[in-house]
């Protein structure tokens, strides 16, 4: 009788127990919005959950916007566009020796970053190759290619220039280092002898 | 899309293969909730070996690696969980092969869910080092050192395979873990509520508590978080519920009738170990925390007889692969060294602590060193408790000072900043109540699972203490390790009600015949209810 009594006891106190977490399924509310609830008390305090499918390049939107993950940011997307023409691993990229040279000069244009280096080792399969060379492209050769319908362009201000489907790319920028294009390596070849 | 659903439903045929020759002894449920989670675990197989022949992902070597993964695991079940002692007519019990529909359906099924709704949650860990760590390895097959110090081997291995099977952006494999997880607590709440209190007051307590689990606001999170948190609670509650069921089983008919102890025992060991595979490479810590269920099991096997086959079953499944993934990228690289996670150094420790552990049980069978007095009363679990505590003190005074700050944080963010609402109030109100009461604390499952909290506990803040001061909030690594334990809370919090409620007798079961498994004999009790 003892024990009966003592289990009516302990099962009292876990039904008040049980209180707590289903007080806390009362204020269940994920925000809609993505920004972070800047209080520690909301129900929901992590990321909010995004409708974004199996696609890489459509997590990237949903991310913080911090000045040092922008290099990144860019980078993944330069690397998506040059394995999406590739159809699969890259098979070569040249990029300038000095990555600098691909970015903006105006320090504000926190928008228009760097690319970062360790990114784009680890997205193009161990087949980066820097080489020094001049990575700016003229406006006329850019056009030419924009009218030849050879540009497709990708958000962070990348785009990239191929005929047909193609795994070789060289990294270059237009005059005012805003666009980064990855040009395919035959047409790099010839925008070089054109010069 | 594609390559999204068919990484796990590769791994769930690689897990079905691997565990055929426990599928009887564990009984359909359990074989058919472990397939997939234990399946992949191959993936990291595969790239070990890709590291070594030096060749990409694709298809030839894929496949050759998840074959010869699943044939490995399947050799050493075989070798060591069936030990051919069922007494049963010679005659394994029927395996209603229908269940493989049922599986399926569930794990395939999950799948599309999730890709219906196209939902996953991501900070810059799950795209800039998951993923992308995962297209290298896909590229180029090259295991380095710098990957399994960062991030391990297991889900950087299953986003190489998700892309080479067509996927992008790999995150369909976390809400099947979170929905194996949500089973897994369903049906252990069930098999042991089912027999104190029945089967309609049993099913209804098994749907409360996975309910109350599935709609805290960290379990939904993680079920979409691409990240190790999903994978790391799923390994450890199937090893902590393998230990249990191995030592303390149900008791009502199931699957122990007509098999034996010692195949019963050995069979669920063995899932046990690969559980702690999965465990150590879920994440560069793992190895740490490997540490729970491996004591959990020490501290269970004294006081069960000390049978030497459960060591050398248990072992060599939790170890091999790890130690093949562990000692190739050692081979590779040396002992290297990685700013705030795995060090070279510290796989090497902790692999050589595990082997000698399981050197110094089997060893303890023959030399009986202090090992009657460990098996009495619960002695060797209050002994790895004082062991823990001990590790614990020395770690916080050879760092005190950032010791004692992340303590700070870990008390801040688990009561307060990390997103767990009520959850670790709740949690230690359940433990104290669990502590206090002999009803509850004599039961061993109860028991067991306390001291398995208890455990995850001190390592993770011994971890952290030494390794990261923290932050109050939810990103702070202690806050979202602590859900790794969160669904053992709720299983403390099943096994507790269904207690209760039977010593209470406002539930119980009318009339059971129940065969007592711990004897391997069979005989028939009768309870009347009120």
């Amino acid at each position: 009788m003892t024990d009966r009594r003592t289990s009516i006891v302990a099962l009292l106190l876990l039904g008040m127990l049980l209180v707590l977490p289903l007080s806390d399924l009362t204020r269940a509310h994920v925000p809609l919005e993505p920004d972070l609830p800047d209080h520690a008390e909301a129900w929901w305090t992590f990321y909010v959950p995004q409708r974004v499918g199996g696609d890489l390049l459509a997590v990237l939107p949903h991310l913080p916007d911090k000045p040092l993950w922008n290099p990144k940011y860019r980078t993944i997307v330069l690397a998506e566009a040059m394995r999406r023409s590739a159809g699969g691993p890259i098979e070569s990229l040249v990029a300038p020796e000095q990555l600098a040279l691909l970015a903006a000069q105006d320090p504000s244009a926190i928008r228009i970053p760097p690319l970062y280096e360790g990114f784009l080792g680890r997205t193009s399969a161990g087949n980066l190759t820097l080489e020094r060379y001049d990575p700016e492209l003229p406006s006329e050769v850019i056009e030419r290619w924009r009218a030849e319908g050879l540009v497709t362009d990708y958000p962070r201000l990348v785009s990239l220039v191929a005929e047909q489907p193609t795994g070789s790319f060289v990294l270059h920028v237009d005059e005012d280092r805003r666009v980064i294009y990855a040009v395919s390596a035959h047409l790099s070849e010839e925008a070089a002898d054109a010069r | 899309m594609l390559g999204n659903v068919l990484v796990v439903l590769v791994s769930l045929a690689v897990g079905w293969t691997a565990l055929l020759p426990v599928r009887r002894t564990v009984g359909p449920y359990a074989y058919h909730v472990a397939a997939m989670p234990i399946g992949l675990i191959g993936w990291a197989w595969v790239s070990a070996w890709t590291g070594v022949l030096r060749v990409p992902y694709g298809w030839p070597v894929v496949g050759g690696g998840l074959a010869t993964y699943a044939v490995l695991v399947a050799g050493i079940l075989a070798w060591r969980a069936r030990p051919g002692e069922v007494d049963f007519d010679g005659k394994w019990p029927r395996f209603p092969e229908w269940t493989y529909l049922v599986a399926l359906g569930f794990v395939a099924g999950t799948a599309l869910l999730s890709v219906w709704s196209r939902a996953s949650a991501f900070s810059a860990d799950s795209w800039a080092d998951y993923e992308l760590i995962g297209m290298r390895l896909h590229d180029t097959g090259s295991l380095t050192y710098w990957m399994v110090a960062i991030r391990n081997a297991l889900l950087p291995s299953v986003h190489a395979g998700a892309r080479m099977m067509g996927a992008d952006w790999t995150y369909v494999v976390y809400p099947v873990l979170a929905a194996h997880v949500a089973v897994l607590v369903l049906g252990e709440v069930y098999v042991r509520a089912v027999v104190r209190i029945g089967r309609g007051w049993g099913g209804a307590l098994a749907l409360l508590v996975t309910g109350l689990m599935v709609t805290t606001a960290p379990f939904l999170f993680h079920t979409l978080y691409v990240h190790s948190h999903m994978v790391s609670a799923l390994y450890l509650t199937l090893a902590v519920v393998g230990i249990g069921r191995a030592y303390v089983p149900p008791g009502v008919g199931f699957r122990v009738r007509g098999t034996d102890v010692p195949a019963w025992r050995n069979s669920w060991l063995a899932v046990t170990g690969l559980a702690v595979a999965g465990l150590v490479l879920a994440r560069p810590d793992g190895l740490a925390y490997a540490v729970v269920p491996l004591a959990l099991f020490a501290a269970r096997w004294f006081a069960a007889g000390m049978r030497r086959a459960e060591v050398t079953t248990l072992f060599p499944a939790a170890l091999t692969v790890p130690a093949t993934v562990f000692g190739i990228t050692l081979a590779r690289y040396g002992l290297w060294v990685q700013q705030d996670k795995l060090h070279g150094a510290h796989a090497v420790v902790l692999l050589a602590c595990y082997i000698a552990l399981a050197v110094l049980l089997a060893a303890s069978v023959r030399w009986k060193l202090g090992a009657a007095w460990l098996a009495q009363d619960d002695h060797a679990t209050r002994v790895t408790l004082v062991l823990a505590a001990f590790g614990f003190g020395l770690a916080s005074r050879s760092v005190p000072v950032d010791f004692g700050m992340a303590m700070a944080n870990i008390a801040q963010n688990l009561f307060h900043t990390g997103g767990y609402n009520s959850l670790w109030s709740f949690a230690l109100g359940l433990a104290v109540l669990a502590g206090v009461f002999p009803q509850l604390r004599r039961e061993p499952v109860v028991r067991q699972l306390l001291v398995a909290i208890a455990l995850f506990f001190i390592t993770a803040a011994t971890v952290h203490g030494l390794t990261h001061v923290g932050r109050a909030n939810w990103g702070d690594s202690f806050s979202r390790v602590s859900f790794h334990v969160v669904p053992l809370v709720f299983l403390l919090l099943g096994h507790s009600a269904s207690t209760l409620l039977a010593g209470s007798r406002i539930a119980r079961r009318r009339h059971s015949t129940i065969e007592i498994a711990s004897t391997g004999h069979k005989s028939t009790q009768s309870r009347t209810g009120p």
